[in-house]
């Protein structure tokens, strides 16, 4: 593939000479992109949003209170850029510019022919079209599942989590997936807690999650090993599958409970994939 | 045939959550330019430190520090201070392409675990080598 077919015609440009803070705001909007940075008419350098932070103060807070903001707010865009831009011709491949951009371990490559600077291209670009080109030969098929299972004692739920995990499983293996069980611990209660001498909650809290733990993988059954693994955490519930869904990338979340059910309609309207609630 | 990311994986220099900035930049140096330190904790992985992390924890040209005294604090600052918890993983069958996807939605380095143990790391570099390969082929 020719790079000209893949280049953002319409990157930004910025002067070499300008705030440091302003160009990373305008970055901030897009994380896989980059500024063209020219000097007095001609190509200075890239900038890409890893850049504008590793020139900003330090993310370190015991570092950061050493950097004066008077002194932060004069960086400019000069002080951040890489200098030495990988430039490719706009008949360059895809590969061409992917091993240049490796091999000088850069993010961003400039287009540009003898006269001008035509567009930029980016790691992210490369491989959103290799995304494109191997789902054409293979279409998406689910790959990553995420099932919130409750360890609680009672019947029902203990129904509910079951159905839940057997339609996890049997979707898994259709797929070829891989599926992660989640279950979110509650945290102690503030009595129990307070009960308990210095030190000894965060053994107690450690042997819950241990025990948490060994109780998922007792639920799954011995062929399904390979292809399952288990996630503990505590605290709210519709958070914990939140984040463990995000963590794990999942693409779809089943979970036990009517879909009328509070957790369930939260984790519904928040969750970044779907939701199947059995 | 749907290829894996078994054919990418690399070793990862890893490190304790005490380790220092200044162990973790050594670490990452003796890879051979990797892109991230795994941080490991009774042989499991607690979290990434990357490249761009280590370098963003480094003062800007502003800082009042003497260059002594900004190496002697990252020889004191432990990774755990800075390292990302919510780590990306994947298994050794993940399709290339969905390990791609992931990191077009800027959700690498992707650490690839089979159970809990860690075997390896894909990253931009990896998945910029099968840009090349595919292109060849």
């Amino acid at each position: 593939m020719r790079i000209k077919t893949l280049m953002r015609c319409s990157s930004g440009i910025v002067e070499a000479r300008e705030s440091l803070a302003a160009a990373a705001m305008r970055l901030a909007s897009d994380p896989g992109g980059c500024l063209v940075v020219m000097d007095g008419g001609r190509l200075a350098g890239v900038l890409t949003p890893a850049d504008a932070r590793a020139a900003g103060p330090s993310t370190v807070p015991c570092l950061a209170v050493h950097e004066l903001p008077a002194f932060t707010s004069g960086l400019t865009v000069a002080d951040a850029m890489r200098r030495d831009p990988v430039i490719v011709p706009p008949d360059a491949t895809s590969s061409d510019v992917a091993h240049a951009l490796r091999t000088r371990g850069h993010r961003a490559a400039v287009v540009a022919d003898s006269v001008e600077v035509m567009g930029v291209v980016t790691t992210t670009d490369l491989l959103g079209a290799l995304v494109e080109r191997l789902e054409q030969e293979t279409p998406p098929r689910l790959s990553r599942l995420l099932v919130a299972v409750s360890l609680a004692a009672s019947p029902g739920r203990r129904r509910s989590m079951h159905t839940a995990l057997d339609v996890a499983l049997d979707i898994t293996r259709r797929h070829g997936a891989m599926l992660t069980l989640l279950h979110v611990m509650r945290g102690l209660s503030r009595r129990v807690a307070e009960g308990l001498p210095a030190g000894v909650e965060a053994d107690v809290q450690r042997w819950r999650l241990a025990e948490a733990r060994a109780a998922l993988a007792r639920l799954v059954p011995r062929e399904d090993r390979s292809t399952t693994r288990v996630d503990v955490r505590a605290g709210d519930v519709v958070e914990g599958v939140l984040n463990s869904a995000a963590t794990t990338g999942a693409e779809l979340i089943v979970m036990g409970g009517r879909p009328g059910a509070a957790v369930v309609r939260e984790t519904i309207r928040r969750a970044p994939c779907p939701v199947l609630a059995t | 045939m749907t290829r894996d990311v078994r054919s990418l994986l690399r070793p990862v220099p890893a490190v304790e959550p005490t380790a220092t900035l200044e162990d973790a930049e050594a670490a990452l140096r003796s890879s051979g330019g990797g892109e991230a330190v795994a941080v490991v904790h009774h042989d499991r992985l607690v979290g990434l430190v990357t490249a761009d992390d280590l370098a963003a924890a480094r003062p800007s040209a502003a800082t009042t520090l003497s260059i002594g005294e900004v190496r002697g604090a990252l020889a004191r600052i432990p990774v755990e201070s800075i390292m990302r918890r919510d780590v990306a993983t994947i298994v050794p069958d993940t399709p290339i392409a969905e390990a791609a996807r992931l990191m077009r939605d800027g959700r690498g380095p992707l650490a690839v675990l089979a159970g809990d143990d860690l075997v390896g790391l894909v990253g931009a570099a990896e998945l910029l080598s099968e840009v090349e390969r595919e292109e060849s082929r």
